[in-house]
C-alpha cells in the first residue's frame, strides 16, 4: 500500500523514539531558558492532579476535567447520532431541527455558548450550576460536530448493504440498527477519538465560570504566586499526558472492533 | 410445465432514471419452477428488470405481479413491499454480506428480525442452510475470511433461508474468477434441479444455455428475442442476438 510505506526495516520504532526524544530535548531546553521555579510546581502539582478537594469539598483538577469531558462526550455522542439521523431523515421537521442545531452550534464560539447558558438561562428562571452548565454547553457544541462525523460515516456505508437488507425484507429501522450503524460507528472511532481529545482541552473554557478544573487552578495558582509560566506549563503537560492516554484508548478500541479477531 | 397461472407476470414495465429510460415496456411471464435467464449487453436493463421484481427499483409504469402481490407505478405501500420481499430473494454481484457478522449470523439475521424466529431457532436454520451450500465447516467465519465464491454461497444461503418462491440472481459470478464461478454455479444448478424458480442475469453463456428453461435477450430496455435456450443459441432469429452470441463466444 503506497500510503503506508514498508516499516518492516529493523529499527524503525527505535528511530521514531530517537526523533521524539530529540524534539522533547529541544522543548526542555527551550523551557529551561525561562528560569523556572520548580519548587512551586512540586507544591501545586497535587492540587492540579486532583489529589485534594477544593474548599467546598468538591472535585478539582484532573478528576474534574475528566468528569466534565467524559460526561459532555457521552451526551455529545448521543446528540450527534440523533442529529445525524435527523439530517438523513426524510422528515422536514427532523431535518430542519438537525440543520439549525448544527448550524448554530458549529457557527458560534464555544465560549459564547457557555456564557449564554450560564448567564442567559437565569433570565428564564433556572440558575444552572457551573459544572452542569459547562457540560451542557460542551455537549451541545461537540454534538453538532459529531453529527457531521456520524452522518459521513453512515453515508459511507456501501449502498449494497441497504439493498441487501431491504431485499431480505428488513425494515429501515431494523436495518439501520443492526447493519448500518454497527459499521458506521466503527468507522467513526478515529474521528470521535479526535473530538474527545479536542474536547478535553476545550473543557478548560468552563474555567470562566469558576469551576476548579485544571486550567482554573493553574491560572489562580499562577496569579497568586506570580509564577504564571510554571503553572501554565504544568497544565499543558498534564493535558498532553491525558491526550496521549486517550490516543492509546482510541487505538485500543480501534483494534478491538476490527473484524479480524 | 407451463400449466396454470404464472407465478410472475410483468406487464408494460417501464423504469427510468432521470431522462434515461432503462426499461421501455417489458411483458414477461414466468411459471413456478422455471429458470429464466436474462442476457444482453451491460446497460440493456437486465439488472433493473430484476430489481423491479422485489421493489428495489420502483416502477415508472406498468405492473409487476408475484403470486398474489401486485406492484403498480410509484412507491408501493410498505406492507405490500414486505409481502413481496417475503416471496422474492435476491443475490447480488458484489455479495453484499454484512461484514460485521459471521457467516451464520449473516444468514440468521433476517430469520430473526423479519420472520420473528427466536435466536436459537434462527441460528439452527442458518446452519442447515449453510450446510446446504457446502459451508457447514465455515459457520463462524467472517466474510473477509472467505473466498469470493464462499461469500457468494453465504449470500445465496441468506436469501434461501427465508424460503422465497423466487430467487433473483444479478450477475452473481461477475466478480469471481472461473474456479470460484464454478462452485457458485454448482449451487444454482442444484437449486434449479430442485425446482426453484430462478430469474438470473448473467454473462455466463454456457451456463445459461445449460440450466435455463427460457432465455430473454434484452436490447435497449426491450425484450428483443426470447424462447427456449437451445433454440436461441442454435438459431437466433434476429441479427442483434446472433451478433451478441458471437461476441460472447
Amino acid at each position: 500500500m503506497p500510503l503506508t510505506p514498508s516499516r518492516t526495516r529493523t529499527g524503525f520504532s527505535v528511530r521514531v523514539a530517537l526523533v521524539w526524544l530529540g524534539l522533547l530535548g529541544l522543548f526542555v531546553i527551550f523551557v529551561a531558558r525561562f528560569d523556572l521555579d520548580l519548587g512551586i510546581v512540586r507544591e501545586k502539582l497535587p492540587g492540579l492532579l486532583g489529589f485534594e478537594l477544593n474548599p467546598d469539598g468538591a472535585l478539582e483538577g484532573v478528576p474534574l476535567t475528566l468528569l466534565v469531558s467524559v460526561a459532555a462526550m457521552a451526551v455529545a455522542w448521543v446528540l450527534g447520532l440523533v442529529a445525524a439521523l435527523g439530517k438523513l431523515s426524510g422528515s422536514a421537521v427532523a431535518y430542519g431541527l438537525a440543520t439549525f442545531y448544527n448550524s448554530f452550534f458549529r457557527g458560534t464560539p464555544l465560549l459564547v455558548q457557555i456564557l449564554l447558558i450560564y448567564l442567559g438561562l437565569p433570565q428564564l428562571g433556572p440558575v444552572p450550576e457551573a459544572i452542569p452548565a459547562g457540560i451542557t454547553a460542551l455537549a451541545l457544541c461537540y454534538g453538532a460536530y459529531m453529527s457531521e462525523i456520524f452522518r459521513a460515516a453512515i453515508v459511507a456505508v456501501d449502498a449494497g448493504q441497504w439493498e441487501a437488507g431491504e431485499a431480505l425484507g428488513m425494515t429501515r429501522t431494523s436495518l439501520l440498527l443492526r447493519v448500518i450503524l454497527p459499521q458506521a460507528l466503527k468507522t467513526s472511532i478515529p474521528a470521535v477519538g479526535a473530538m474527545f481529545i479536542s474536547m478535553l482541552k476545550d473543557s478548560s473554557l468552563v474555567s470562566v465560570m469558576g469551576s476548579w478544573e485544571i486550567m482554573f487552578l493553574a491560572q489562580s495558582y499562577g496569579r497568586a504566586t506570580y509564577h504564571y509560566v510554571e503553572m501554565l506549563l504544568t497544565a499543558a503537560v498534564i493535558y498532553w499526558v491525558l491526550s496521549i492516554m486517550l490516543e492509546a484508548l482510541q487505538a485500543w478500541l480501534e483494534h478491538r472492533v476490527r473484524y479480524e479477531h | 410445465m407451463a400449466a396454470g397461472a404464472p407465478l410472475i407476470r410483468l406487464q408494460g414495465v417501464v423504469k427510468q432514471y432521470g431522462q434515461q429510460q432503462v426499461l421501455r415496456g417489458i411483458d414477461l411471464e414466468v411459471h413456478a419452477g422455471q429458470v429464466l435467464t436474462l442476457i444482453g449487453r451491460s446497460g440493456s436493463g437486465k439488472s433493473s428488470l430484476l430489481r423491479t421484481l422485489n421493489g428495489l427499483a420502483p416502477l415508472d409504469g406498468g405492473s409487476v405481479q408475484v403470486g398474489d402481490v401486485q406492484l403498480l407505478q410509484g412507491l408501493p405501500p410498505p406492507d405490500r413491499i414486505r409481502a413481496l420481499r417475503k416471496r422474492v430473494g435476491m443475490v447480488f454481484q458484489k455479495f453484499n454480506l454484512f461484514p460485521h457478522l459471521t457467516a451464520v449470523q449473516n444468514v440468521a439475521l433476517a430469520l430473526h428480525t423479519v420472520q420473528g424466529r427466536g435466536r436459537k431457532e434462527a441460528h439452527g436454520l442458518a446452519c442447515v442452510q449453510l450446510e446446504k451450500v457446502g459451508l457447514g465447516d465455515r459457520l463462524n467465519a467472517w466474510p473477509h475470511q472467505l473466498s469470493g465464491g464462499q461469500q457468494q454461497r453465504v449470500a445465496i444461503a441468506r436469501a434461501l433461508a427465508l424460503a422465497p418462491d423466487v430467487l433473483l440472481c444479478d450477475e452473481i459470478t461477475s466478480a469471481l474468477d472461473p474456479e470460484l464461478t464454478a462452485e457458485v454455479l454448482a449451487v444454482i444448478r442444484a437449486l434449479a434441479a430442485e425446482g426453484m424458480t430462478i430469474l438470473m442475469a448473467t454473462h455466463e453463456m454456457d451456463f445459461a444455455r445449460e440450466v435455463s428453461d427460457r432465455l430473454v435477450f434484452l436490447l435497449d430496455g426491450r425484450i428483443h428475442e426470447e424462447g427456449p435456450a437451445d433454440r436461441l443459441f442454435s438459431a437466433p432469429r434476429t441479427p442483434e442476438l446472433a451478433r451478441f452470441i458471437g461476441a460472447m463466444g
